[in-house]
């Protein structure tokens, strides 16, 4: 095992490494080919390209957004609706909590369209849903 | 690969084991006597190394009876090394002492309890033939100091590949209804023609450089693992390379051809029960639950004669429904042994619609999310029930606690 350049700069022996690392550092060393979709980290959604197309989707533009945005000290807006993620938890936690809002859920929708929803057998949500997310792909690939 | 008698010489202290790998602590240097007929008879040694840098500035250099075989920084955490042992004809004499030597230690402020010099943790050793293996093992490591590099250096198109690959190995599930925190019909249809693409220890090879490059691969099938045909040479296939896998199973699949396959591999199985009595569970997945516990205790009782690499993590997603099971699972986990109850956290979906008569009891999703007080109040009881039936916790809400840093408003 050999030709390891390490970073020179690593001088004190009692620094075990930890500083200077990104807040999360899934984007750099994680990656999940799934049925479903590519996911930069097992905490992600949606999808950002298509199972069959991992090989490109390693530096595609929407991951590496999201690896500038944390660089930059910063959730960005893909982080921001993965809402299962644990950091993304504790920042919407914190917010909610400087506003004063306990809840960490988004806002309802409005109940006379919720009652449409129910009273067209759900569809419109259907579409809704649909679209977002045929707009979410167009807008990553 | 074999197991090889190895005689811990010099610098060693004695055998421990930290829920992941036996092992022994070195200090900064340490020799181990190997027997001379697998130096003569092999041409590469592999062994495991839990390092506590996790900047790569920890090397170990390897010298065989005075000859220099290798140097190489090391990963933080447990990784699995290859070394070349040399030209055999320059092995035939017989040299049987290999020194280890720390480039330095883990500093003594980390580890105030304990007053011994502490370098690194050696697990096991064993000696192979496999070129292949010895190459891979040289490209893994290679990717992963140049991966740490550009996430240092902030750059977002990267030369490097992922060190944690996430894999889908099955898309069918054997729970049906599937369980009702399960987003299945929702996966499945984002899935499409992929429910039933094919992913066996093939497929993981055909990533080329993103499967050499994984230290570890995670499985995050919409569907039950165990259940893929593949199953027993998928696992053999990260084994030869020296990969742990993490795999998350029902528990309702273990046969002997399963079991068979888990035990003695680097696998973490994270099996989610979620419930310690059968009306919990009925209310969750199915009836069941009176097969799951005699399984998991087979498990245990097989992994154990194979060597106990295999480790069993109990999950739990506390939610409304389940929290009176607390304790219950504990004393559940003691009893089989598992090597960690992990605390995951429900799925926050928003306003998720899914409702579900199950067990008796009406389960609804947004329901069940326990707010932030009730689930600080588990994690409390999970302090003290760790203490008293000496279950280790791996809390999943710390994810991202390891570093200092912290988002900023967006």
């Amino acid at each position: 095992m050999t030709e390891h350049s390490v970073p020179a700069s690593i001088d004190d022996p009692e620094d075990l490494g930890f500083s200077g690392l990104p807040f999360c550092r899934e984007p750099w060393e994680s990656f999940y080919i799934l049925r479903r979709g590519i996911l930069p980290c097992c905490h992600g959604n949606p999808i950002i390209a298509p199972m069959t197309d991992w090989e490109a989707a390693w530096n595609s533009p929407p991951i590496q957004e999201i690896r500038d945005h944390i660089i930059r000290g910063k959730l960005s807006p893909y982080c921001l609706v993965s809402l299962g993620c644990p950091i993304v938890q504790r920042y919407l936690r914190q917010k909610n909590k400087e506003k004063g809002d306990g809840t960490i859920l988004p806002p309802r929708r409005s109940r006379i369209l919720l009652a449409v929803n129910r009273v067209l057998f759900r569809i419109p949500g259907k579409i809704y849903r649909a679209l977002r997310d045929r707009r979410m792909r167009r807008k990553y690939s | 690969m074999v197991e090889s008698n190895i005689e811990y010489g010099e610098g060693f202290y004695g055998p421990e084991d930290d829920r992941m790998l036996p092992f022994r602590w070195m200090q900064k240097k340490a020799s181990v006597i190997l027997p001379a007929k697998d130096i003569h008879e092999h041409q590469f040694l592999s062994l495991w190394i839990f390092s506590n840098f996790a900047n790569y500035s920890q090397k170990i250099a390897l010298t065989l009876d005075g000859r220099s075989l290798d140097e190489f920084p090391l990963i933080f955490g447990w990784a699995s090394y290859s070394v070349h042992l040399g030209q055999r004809e320059t092995r035939e004499k017989g040299p049987d002492r290999l020194e280890l030597t720390l480039n330095k230690v883990f500093p003594a402020k980390y580890h105030q309890g304990d007053g011994r010099e502490l370098g690194v943790r050696i697990g096991p050793m064993a000696f192979h033939d496999d070129a292949v293996k010895h190459r891979d093992a040289e490209y893994f490591l290679k990717n992963a100091v140049l991966n740490d590099r550009e996430m240092r250096q902030r750059k977002t198109s990267l030369e490097s590949y992922p060190t944690n690959l996430g894999v889908d190995i099955w898309g069918r599930c054997n729970i049906k209804p599937h369980c009702v925190y399960c987003t299945w019909d929702m996966m499945k249809v984002l899935e499409g023609d992929n429910v039933d693409a094919v992913v066996d220890d093939r497929t993981l090879e055909s990533y080329g450089p993103f499967f050499k490059s994984a230290r570890q691969l995670v499985n995050c099938s919409i569907g039950e693992p165990l259940l893929s045909p593949r199953f027993e040479e998928i696992l053999d296939l990260c084994q030869r390379h020296g990969k742990t896998v993490e795999i998350a199973t029902n528990g309702q699949a273990f046969t002997p051809r399963t079991i068979r396959a888990l035990a003695g591999k680097p696998v973490r199985l994270y099996v989610s029960l979620d419930a310690a009595t059968k009306e919990t569970y009925a209310k969750i997945r199915n009836e069941k639950w009176d097969e799951i516990v005699p399984n998991l205790m087979l498990l245990n009782e097989e992994r154990k004669k194979a060597g106990n690499l295999l480790k069993i993590y109990m999950v739990f997603i506390p939610m409304k429904v389940n929290r009176g099971d607390l304790e219950a699972y504990f004393q559940l986990c003691r009893k089989i042994e598992a090597d960690s109850l992990v605390l995951r956290p429900l799925l926050n979906l928003g306003n998720p619609k899914i409702e579900e008569d199950r067990g008796g009891y009406h389960f609804n999703y947004k329901d069940e999310m326990l707010k932030w007080e009730e689930l600080q109040e588990i994690f409390r009881l999970c302090e003290v029930y760790s203490k008293t039936y000496g279950v280790f916790v791996y809390n999943q809400f710390d994810f991202g606690l390891e570093t200092q840093a912290r988002p900023e408003a967006s």
